[in-house]
């Protein structure tokens, strides 16, 4: 329950199995590759977060809705559903969930503004309402979702991080909304993670550009970021929104971090550097002994922190302007006279 | 593109309620919908009483329409809020949920069964000819629901509308606390509680800060509807019977005087003494109009049939004016009171002599239709429906 996340839902039915998330993308990657399905659902993440934003939601809002976006897709596929309907559902769900209760036709008028320039949107209050059921079924009823921010936040307390840093690891999870992470890992191993990519990995290239370009504000990452001069923690953009060398940085970090060896021991995690960053926001050595001491699995944390770097790599070169054609090749099917690719899918005939 | 396809499969694969279960009657109505009692077709042979198929009640939700074309707008606030909390909550003394099942365009949340509730229970004990509860019942019952309300609280679930109606117990005597439609999470409110629901709770077991007006509500409004209720198992009638005021136009909240008076009559006026920041809750300048009242708890609890002084302590922490004051289900589940003889049990009907009648059930409901003629297995009950407008006065 809300107090403890090891009886919820969440723990007990909803940390899933690659296995059954990858079963359930199989027929669309008949048609699609995985990057390419990757970008389209991270179009309609994309499109749950404008929502949000244009409504004025608080970032759980958002988190929730997309997690019962996944959640629906780890039981379907997006060819044989139409993902703007499940999404607004979602937006519509969430809200009463999360206590920010909105009327169904401001989500719907909301949708058909994101959707304009991609088929528009062509359902009424009645399917919304009619959908809603449908998804409540594939959530099993299990509607309150954990999130990472609460963790994330209650660490940064206990480790006294600089709230620039906090305000990264914040945008860091909110990029974590867009890999699956949230279907296999417990949020404070994901909030972990978030402070792993900043404190960690990131600090580390931020170190070793520092080193050669004479120093920076002494304030670790997230100085040169574009955004506003107030952090606000509850913003809802991430890393990538913000600047762009962030994500260089990033995507050369993910070959730079390492699992540890078999004895779960720090030393394959890179420190050599972190004597140069005495005074700066995080001290790069505590940082790495404090991962040492939890007792979590930090293997586990490494795998979150890949996932969510490699995701960068992929965000690299989305473009929302292929995502209409890329939709247009995962929804082949409704041609009739289409010829498919792999025949042997096509034996229903 | 439609979903026409996608709907077909989910639908097809879908079990029918009557495949699962057989409706044995109609309970009762609210505004949320009906509850039906059921049985279920499968025997649960992993139960000690293997040939006892188990009972339920099944809740079914009224469609959430809007306005006069009555558009379907998706399932309400509320049955939101009990699917995704009881979906969560395990709990002894919390009415289970088994299942929720969609069929006829509704939600129907298929509850554990409950043969009694303390309304019904209250009643009972009231009719003129029997007598007041005996106080291994009332302090098992009262243990029991502050154990669950306990569970509910460390989960930081407020149940905000706790009320003899929504005390359910079981044919064994367990308190199971029912009806989580009000509840809500309390913990990081993504809006303040008052900007949603500007009324909660009964007006007889609404809490004093509600009725001043109060933002900033906490758990402890559900410890006031303990107080009271507890007071009401006593004595068989509510002690803080007012007359709600009502709403005149939808964007206000009348001013309860009459409901404050009730309590100021028996606890005296609050003061600042008594409730430090009593001059911060929103209609404090109302105060000014109440006639001054001495506090005659202690005196009115020595006219009760409950000796213990135990229990009078424990109902003064739990009618304390002041919210951070109030005592909280924790403590009082620890408080000295429960140390004493009797001590309270699990089976709060143990060794009591009193028959209960069976919840009753019709067959006039037209809407699920029961599927199983057993009606006759079930006695008539001698309550009615008027049980709380014909109560005897025990203090007068």
């Amino acid at each position: 329950m809300a107090a403890n996340f090891w009886t919820s839902s969440h723990c007990t039915h909803w940390i899933l199995d690659r296995r059954r998330v990858a079963d359930a993308m199989k027929e669309d990657l008949e048609y699609v590759n995985i990057d390419t399905l990757t970008k389209i659902k991270m179009w309609y993440y994309n499109i749950i977060g404008k929502i949000g934003k244009r409504l004025q939601f608080r970032q759980q809002v958002v988190a929730t809705a997309i997690v019962y976006f996944k959640r629906f897709y780890t039981k379907n596929s997006m060819r044989s559903t139409d993902p703007s309907l499940v999404a607004a559902t979602c937006i519509y769900l969430a809200c009463k969930i999360e206590e920010c209760p909105q009327h169904i036709k401001h989500i719907i008028q909301e949708m058909k503004h994101a959707l304009a320039n991609l088929g528009g949107f062509d359902y009424d209050t009645s399917k919304v309402a009619e959908f809603e059921f449908y998804l409540l079924e594939e959530l099993e009823f299990y509607l309150i979702v954990y999130h990472p921010y609460r963790d994330l936040t209650l660490i940064a307390k206990d480790l006294k991080l600089e709230e620039s840093n906090l305000q990264t690891a914040w945008f860091v999870l909110n990029d974590s909304y867009r890999t699956d992470v949230c279907l296999f890992y417990a949020p404070h191993m994901i909030a972990l993670a978030a402070l792993y990519i900043i404190c960690v990995v990131h600090a580390e290239q931020y170190n070793d550009n520092n080193n050669n370009n004479g120093g920076g504000s002494g304030h670790s990452i997230s100085s040169g970021s574009g955004s506003s001069s107030n952090p606000n923690p509850m913003d809802d953009s991430g890393i990538l929104g913000h600047n762009n060398s962030h994500l260089a940085q990033l995507n050369s970090a993910n070959s730079a971090i390492k699992a540890p060896g078999a004895g779960g021991g720090s030393q394959n995690i890179p420190t050599s550097s972190s004597s140069s960053s005495e005074g700066q926001g995080i001290n790069n050595r505590n940082m790495v002994q404090w991962f040492a001491d939890l007792n979590v699995d930090i293997e586990e944390i490494i795998e979150i922190t890949q996932e969510i770097l490699s995701l960068y790599s992929i965000w690299k070169d989305y473009e929302e302007e292929q995502v209409p054609a890329m939709m247009q090749a995962l929804k082949m099917e409704f041609d009739e006279n289409y010829e498919p690719m792999t025949p042997q899918h096509e034996t229903m005939q | 593109m439609n979903m026409t396809e996608y709907k077909q499969k989910r639908d097809s694969c879908r079990q029918k309620i009557a495949s699962k279960y057989d409706i044995l009657g109609f309970i009762s109505s609210g505004t949320y919908g009906r509850v039906y009692k059921a049985k279920s077709k499968v025997k649960y042979d992993f139960q000690d009483n293997a040939d006892d198929n188990k009972e339920y009640a099944i809740k079914k939700f009224k469609p959430d329409k809007e306005g006069e074309a009555a558009t379907y707008i998706g399932i309400s606030q509320s049955a939101c809020r009990e699917i995704a909390l009881c979906r969560e909550l395990h709990h002894e003394n919390i009415v289970g949920l088994e299942e929720v099942l969609l069929e006829d365009k509704s939600i129907h949340m298929v509850f554990e069964y409950a043969e009694h509730d303390l309304l019904q229970i209250i009643g009972f004990h009231s009719h003129p000819e029997r007598k007041f509860m005996s106080e291994y019942t009332i302090k098992s019952f009262l243990w029991q629901l502050l154990n669950g309300v306990a569970y509910l609280h460390a989960n930081w679930v407020m149940h905000r509308d706790l009320k003899p109606a929504n005390i359910l117990v079981t044919a064994n005597g367990v308190v199971k606390v029912g009806d989580l439609g009000l509840a809500r999470l309390f913990y990081k409110p993504l809006q303040p509680l008052f900007n949603g629901d500007k009324v909660v709770v009964t007006i007889w077991y609404r809490a004093p800060e509600l009725l001043l007006g109060s933002r900033h509500y906490t758990k402890a409004i559900d410890i006031w509807a303990i107080g009271c209720i507890f007071a009401e198992l006593i004595t068989l009638r509510p002690i803080f019977k007012g007359e709600e005021a009502k709403v005149e136009n939808k964007k206000t909240v009348p001013f309860q005087k009459n409901q404050l008076q009730k309590i100021f009559d028996i606890l005296g006026n609050p003061t600042k003494e008594r409730w430090p920041t009593i001059d911060q809750q929103p209609e404090y300048p109302n105060l000014a109009s109440f006639r001054q009242t001495p506090n005659v708890l202690r005196s009115l609890y020595q006219q009760w049939p409950i000796k213990s002084e135990q229990g009078c302590n424990l109902l003064a922490a739990m009618l304390e004016y002041d919210p951070l004051k109030r005592i909280t289900a924790e403590e009082a589940l620890n408080h000295p009171y429960f140390q004493e003889d009797p001590k309270p049990g699990l089976d709060s009907f143990a060794g009591q002599p009193v028959e209960f009648p069976l919840r009753r059930i019709t067959n006039e409901d037209k809407d699920m239709r029961a599927t199983a003629n057993v009606q006759k297995t079930h006695p008539v009950p001698a309550v009615k429906d008027d049980r709380l407008t014909k109560r005897p006065r025990v203090d007068a």
